[in-house]
């Protein structure tokens, strides 16, 4: 087991994966759950690994709960630390297991 | 133990109250609270903040307290991810008891499919009498057979005609006499009424009994 990084089960993979989509755009959990294809409520144990670690980064929103008539939500962003962790993470699982989480690296590297 | 038994009566008492969807959102509340009270105190308040924010964009009433009831179930998970990785033996031991309830559960459900698909035997009717000869082919006496005119029997048509006037249209109603109520109908002789018994036969059908 390599320090602190988290196992990378499939859940924790498929919500890598959504959220390498677009690193730099905070979404709450239920947008991540429904981006990983994942149950709502479920995911956040692995949110709370992933932010352990220290590969996401996460805020409060910053709105005017009484305006909007509900409560501020949590918002989650991929860490610098996360981003690239987690992009070796996953395709050192696709090499191994060929999962599909990614597409096979194509002749050359391709992949950007 | 305790505070696993009060998450579990929770869940219990929110599925039940699922019938009346306006207390759903209610119930989702409480359980989330509930359930953060196996985290580590200091990190108690921003998960409830977290849960019930989520809560809140969750749609449909049902929906959130199903929405509830998973991170409930997940919160020990969630608790672990705080305090970091368990001992080796403590992880072995909990991947078991899941292993086991997993297990368990699809046996049940198994189980239940294979119950109730099960035939029921019911209890043979006692004192049914079966009229008509038991060799032919199920016997049309039931349901819509009744209301068939007389006509699908095929009588002579003096016979069918001397019925029609007797007041007799269906087959139903033919089955309801007696030999003695058909001789009584004008022009209609013995032979009539063999013939009748005869066709009655034919569908296992029979006059009334004296």
């Amino acid at each position: 087991m390599g320090d602190d990084d988290p196992r990378l089960t499939m859940q924790t993979g498929a919500v890598l994966k959504a959220l390498l989509v677009k690193p730099s755009t905070p979404r709450y959990g239920l947008e991540i759950s429904k981006e990983a294809g994942l149950p709502s409520g479920t995911i956040y144990p692995i949110l709370t690994r992933l932010e352990q670690a220290g590969w996401l980064d996460s805020f409060w929103e910053d709105i005017d709960e009484a305006a909007e008539g509900r409560r501020r939500r949590r918002y989650y962003r991929l860490s610098e630390k996360g981003a690239v962790k987690g992009q070796q993470a996953l395709e050192a699982a696709s090499q191994r297991l060929s999962l599909g989480w990614l597409p096979a690296p194509g002749p050359g590297g391709a992949r950007a | 133990m305790k505070l696993f038994l009060g998450i579990v009566g929770t869940i219990v008492v929110s599925v039940v109250a699922a019938e009346f969807s306006v207390l759903a959102p209610w119930f989702a509340e409480r359980l989330l609270r509930s359930a953060a009270r196996i985290l580590p105190p200091a990190q108690r308040g921003r998960y409830v903040a977290e849960w019930l924010g989520e809560l809140d964009a969750v749609p449909g009433q049902v929906i959130k307290l199903l929405f509830a009831v998973r991170v409930a179930l997940r919160a020990p998970a969630t608790r672990r991810g705080l305090q970091g990785l368990e001992p080796l033996w403590v992880a072995l031991v909990r991947r078991l008891l899941v292993a086991l309830v997993t297990v368990a559960l699809a046996v049940a459900r198994f189980a239940s499919r294979v119950l109730v698909r099960m035939p029921i035997k019911r209890p043979a009717l006692d004192g049914v009498v079966v009229v008509g000869d038991p060799d032919q082919p199920a016997p049309s006496i039931l349901g819509a057979e009744l209301d068939t005119p007389i006509e699908e029997l095929d009588l002579a048509p003096k016979t069918h005609s001397s019925l029609k006037r007797g007041g007799v249209i269906t087959i139903g109603e033919l089955v309801t006499r007696s030999e003695g109520d058909l001789l009584n109908i004008r022009n209609f002789g013995s032979r009539h009424v063999d013939e009748v018994r005869e066709k009655l036969h034919e569908l296992g059908l029979s006059l009334r009994e004296e």
